[in-house]
């Protein structure tokens, strides 16, 4: 019986170098996409450039004379334009991830292939 | 209370793979892999994890080999890279390539096969990436329980009855139970049908897998926490397997799971889900193994582990590893919230003012300083629901350790994880502390203070304003009576104008009494905290034992959280659950650690001491000392009282019965009726009961019931109304639940204070003046009367027998005196005989050995001589007023004798004195 499993064992070790690269592009795929979206969505709360915007006329610190409203109105003005250009800045971080993660297996395979056949 | 037996699941079956689901090296034909399974909730579940031998070791192989894979992948990858290391180290060296080189320039030259080194290195650390992955990806869960009730067409569609039917199930409809089974419990099963293969059954049954989960640590802990080692459970699990006559005789074949196997698997499953467990972990297949075998029952239950015990404590296991899971997200959501006290929109206001009177809770949350809140869902929904409705303040009433804390703590934390209605979100819960309010300054500072804090709250906008006790606020004020200024009255102004949202705590006797009627109260939306159940005090304690464990390095066993709360619940009435069973376990750890060391068990036994030794009330287990003593009660109870005999064995028995709690614990332990004549030993048998059982004289509440003779005096005994704590006998039960109440002299009482105590004897119970409920199930109610004595002094005088009497006296004499009603809750009525001249003379013996124990302790001996009895017997002796004249004739003439002798020096330390005939002194 141990021989069958061993066997087998080997088998499946084989198929599953195979079953490999088929997943990267299909469940992996899927699987990267997720998280690079988790890691959005947790950026998007962090930076909230919405919640900026819905609060562009309410004073900040509760400074609600006119000097408190114009500073406030500013630099909120100031702060969504930060806050959402570090949100695209994370976006792209995040494609990017999840760009290395499609191309890295080809890459690899080139970069392999090219140092195999120096002259060609 | 006995395991129920389940009734068995509509398990199809293949008869062709024999329900593994496969057929020679391939899936099975017939049922297509499924195997085994049922239609229940409008899913088809079953189970794909082939119980069979080579299967198991293919699967026990598999997670060998896996982890040989991921390890040799590594050192691979590590190999590669570190020859590639070597490869351009070794370039560099013989000059081939230059370190100083343009980074790009340096990266064309590198040779070919270092790149190739790095690129394998490269494929094989995606590779890892993928099996890592793969390995964790989670493969399934229990269904997630719903509330929803079973459509009519899910009801009518009946289980399919063969395999054909089945396949036309849908696949997304179907559900492998395997996959929701942790990887333990896997392991377990596997193990189980291991076991049941070495030693040569041919049938796998569910007792094989209850063996099986006693080698889990989870398991074997659980046990340890009912009291015993899994090991010496499965020791007496020995005889069950000896038994089994599905050995096989010379040729083994391997074993094939029994029918029952796999309604245990599926009642595994139904377990989780209706716990609502997302995994079926190897305590469900505990508990539904339990339930399949009747013999394992027995067994449990002679060791004192019944249904609901081993359902608690499964529970216990759930709590903690739901506690741990809550934690982990909480922490993550904790980790996105600001600790500045500002909201994300940064539109609040720093509150410097407030800050040095308050605690902020959601920051004290955030960084883990606050308990879990446990079982009290419902009443945060409501106080979140009473906010939504429009109200913005809310007063939780509820009394000492109910848990009013606990609830805004659990609020604080909910607040921090964000998981609360939007008007909560982003907000800071920020407790006042009325002492620093009022600390150090006049009441006009206090209302300066306060009005300062409700501005910056105001003007701040995220701040839920927490004030406990808020009934401490009212009654300071500045000025005299007419013109003051009231700190309530300034929070009451500042509440009402609807810039704040406060929630504020107190008690139901204080809200009855300063707020309900007030300005103050009138803002707040009452939601009450009633005092936990039984159950829910137990998974409260079962939640805070770790801390304490942790602290005390002990470890608690079920049995002690559970009599912990059973015993706070009936003794300890000051603080109510699950505050007194908390307090309880504290000190019984404590009591632990210093008795037995680090790492001992804290049992039933040691929290029962801790009580006993709060209240003095024997609640320990009754000891083979203490049973003698039970069993001879009547001799002890003689030494004090002579003759009498009825009533001392009446009440013996009565005592018997509440130490082996074999009685009502509605109702009070007893309640007697003693009648007689004066001076017969009545008064003399309740102090001897005080003292036997309830350890002391003082611990009797006496009422002479001639001072209640009229029915105004009914508010001396219960309180008057309004005044707290003003009833004597109200007052004295709920500060000695555990007492002997002796009524002295009941006829002589009003009517109508009788009819208080209808209800004492029949339900343990009075209710005081504030609306208390004070609990009499404790107390052993004793009522003397002199009525009718003179007829029965005749009756018995006459030869009439005293069953005889005592029928004719409740028809008769008594019942001019005493409602039927009354006479009939009384468990006993007991007539004492008159005193004869052979009582008097034991009872003169046991007089004068107390005034001998007064002199020993002067260093004088007395001795008395048996002419010395007869004499006082002589003298002492009056049918109609019993032993008192003895009391009487001893004083005169011994004491007197002996006050004079002493203050005259005529008698010195070492000196024995002799108590001769006609009660002479002589000095030896």
């Amino acid at each position: 019986m141990y021989l069958i499993i061993l066997q087998r064992l080997f088998g499946e070790a084989l198929l599953d170098l195979v079953y490999f690269p088929v997943w990267w592009y299909s469940g992996g795929w899927k699987y990267a996409g997720s998280r690079c979206l988790v890691w959005l969505k947790a950026g998007n709360r962090t930076l909230a450039p919405g919640l900026w915007l819905q609060n562009l006329f309410v004073p900040m610190f509760g400074q609600t004379d006119w000097q408190g409203k114009i500073i406030s109105f500013f630099m909120r003005g100031v702060q969504i334009v930060a806050r959402t250009l570090a949100l695209i800045l994370w976006t792209i971080i995040c494609a990017v991830v999840w760009l290395i993660w499609i191309f890295l297996p080809v890459i690899a395979l080139y970069g392999l292939v090219r140092s195999l056949t120096p002259g060609v | 209370m006995l395991f129920e037996s389940l009734p068995p699941l509509p398990l199809l079956s293949c008869s062709t793979c024999r329900a593994s689901g496969i057929a020679g090296w391939r899936t099975c034909p017939a049922c297509q892999g499924l195997g085994i399974g049922h239609l229940v909730r409008g899913r088809w579940l079953y189970w794909q994890y082939p119980l069979e031998r080579y299967h198991l070791g293919l699967r026990c192989a598999r997670r060998t080999f896996n982890k040989v894979r991921f390890i040799t992948a590594v050192i691979i990858g590590l190999n590669f890279w570190v020859w590639a290391g070597f490869v351009i180290y070794r370039a560099i060296a013989s000059g081939k390539l230059a370190l100083n080189s343009n980074p790009l320039v340096f990266l064309g030259r590198l040779p070919a096969s270092a790149l190739t080194l790095v690129w394998l290195g490269v494929f094989i650390w995606v590779y890892l990436k993928y099996r890592s992955i793969r390995e964790k990806q989670f493969v399934g869960l229990v269904e997630h329980h719903t509330y929803r009730k079973t459509s009519a067409s899910e009801r009518a569609a009946a289980s399919p009855v063969n395999w054909a039917e089945v396949k036309k199930i849908p696949r997304r409809r179907r559900h492998n139970i395997a996959d929701a089974f942790t990887a333990e419990s896997l392991e377990i099963t596997g193990q189980a049908y291991t076991l049941a293969d070495q030693a040569g059954f041919n049938k796998f049954t569910p007792a094989h897998l209850f063996y099986a989960t006693l080698g889990s640590n989870r398991i074997s802990n659980l046990f340890v926490r009912l009291g015993f080692s899994a090991e010496s459970i499965a020791q007496k699990l020995a005889p069950l397997f000896s038994a089994d006559n599905s050995k096989t005789g010379g040729t083994h074949t391997a074993p094939v799971a029994t029918d029952a196997v796999y309604q245990t698997i599926f009642q595994a499953y139904e377990e989780a889900y209706a716990a609502h467990q997302e995994y079926v972990s190897v305590t469900e297949l505990l508990v539904a193994s339990v339930k399949e075998l009747p013999e394992v029952q027995e067994i449990l239950y002679d060791l004192g582990i019944d249904k609901q015990k081993l359902l608690n404590v499964v529970e216990w296991a759930r709590i903690r590893e739901k506690l741990y899971r809550q934690y982990q997200t909480f922490r993550r959501a904790a980790h996105h919230r600001s600790t500045h006290g500002m909201d994300r929109a940064m539109t609040a206001v720093a509150t410097p003012f407030l800050n040095q009177l308050s605690d902020d809770l959601t920051l004290l949350a955030q960084f883990g300083h606050t308990a879990p809140c446990i079982a009290r869902e419902r009443e945060i929904e409501d106080i979140f629901q009473v906010v939504d409705g429009g109200q913005e303040n809310v007063l939780l009433v509820g009394d000492f350790g109910t848990g009013k804390k606990s609830v805004v703590e659990g609020i604080a934390e909910r607040m921090v994880a964000d998981d609360v209605p939007p008007r909560w979100q982003d907000k800071r819960l920020v407790r006042l502390s009325i002492s620093s309010l009022l600390a150090g300054t006049t009441p006009a500072g206090a209302v300066e203070r306060l009005i300062g804090i409700m501005n910056e709250i105001a003007r701040a906008q995220n701040i839920i304003l927490y004030i406990q006790n808020i009934h401490e606020l009212i009654g300071v004020s500045t000025g005299g009576a007419g013109q003051s200024l009231d700190v309530a009255s300034t929070l009451a102004e500042y509440v009402g104008g609807g810039r704040s949202m406060v929630i504020a705590t107190t008690t139901p006797e204080a809200y009855a009494e300063r707020l309900a009627n007030s300005k103050l109260g009138t803002l707040f939306a009452k939601v009450d905290i009633p005092e936990m159940d039984e159950n829910q005090a137990i998974q409260v304690l079962e939640s805070k034992v770790g801390i304490i464990e942790y602290k005390q390095q002990v470890f608690f066993a079920y049995d002690a959280i559970a009599k912990a709360v059973a015993l706070s619940k009936r003794f300890i009435r000051d603080v109510l659950l699950p505050g007194s069973a908390l307090e309880i376990i504290t000190e019984a750890a404590s009591l632990t650690h210093r008795a037995k060391g680090a790492n001992a068990l804290v049992t039933a036994e040691e929290v029962a001491k801790v009580i006993a030794e709060k209240t003095k009330i024997p609640v320990t287990a009754v000891t083979s000392d203490e049973s003698a003593k039970l069993m001879h009660l009547e001799e002890a109870l003689h030494q004090r009282v002579i003759g009498q005999d009825e009533a001392v064995t009446l009440v013996a028995n009565a005592l018997r019965r509440a130490r082996a709690e074999v009685r009502s614990t509605s109702k009070p332990i007893a309640n007697f009726l003693f009648l007689g004549p004066t001076g017969v030993g009545k008064t003399e048998l309740a102090k001897t009961i005080a003292e036997v059982y309830f350890g002391g004289e003082d611990r009797m509440v006496r009422l002479d019931m001639s001072e209640y003779q009229d029915k105004a005096s009914i508010y001396r005994l219960i309180g008057a109304p309004g005044e707290k704590g003003s009833g004597i006998l109200t007052e004295a039960i709920r500060r000695r639940p555990f007492a002997l109440l002796l009524l002295d002299e009941i006829e002589k009482a009003d009517k109508d204070i009788l009819n208080l105590f209808l209800q004492v004897m029949d339900d343990g119970r009075l209710t005081d003046s504030t609306g208390r409920v004070i609990d009499f199930t404790n107390v052993i109610l004793i009522a003397t009367s002199n009525a009718g004595t003179s007829y029965v002094s005749e009756q018995l005088r006459s030869g009439i027998s005293s069953d005889a009497i005592k029928d004719r006296l409740l028809h008769g004499e008594l019942k001019e005196q005493f409602r039927p009603e009354f006479l009939n809750r009384f468990d006993g009525i007991v007539l004492f005989r008159a005193l004869d001249s052979d009582d008097i003379k034991k009872i003169a013996g046991l007089m004068l050995k107390r005034v001998a124990k007064d002199l020993d302790a002067k260093g004088i001996e007395l001795k008395v001589e048996d002419a010395a009895l007869d004499f006082f017997a002589r003298v002492g002796f009056d049918p109609e007023f019993g032993a008192r004249p003895l009391r009487r004739a001893l004083q005169e003439r011994v004491e007197n004798q002996l006050a004079e002798l002493l203050l005259s020096k005529k008698i010195n330390r070492r000196d024995v004195i002799v108590l001769g005939a006609e009660g002479c002194l002589t000095v030896e």
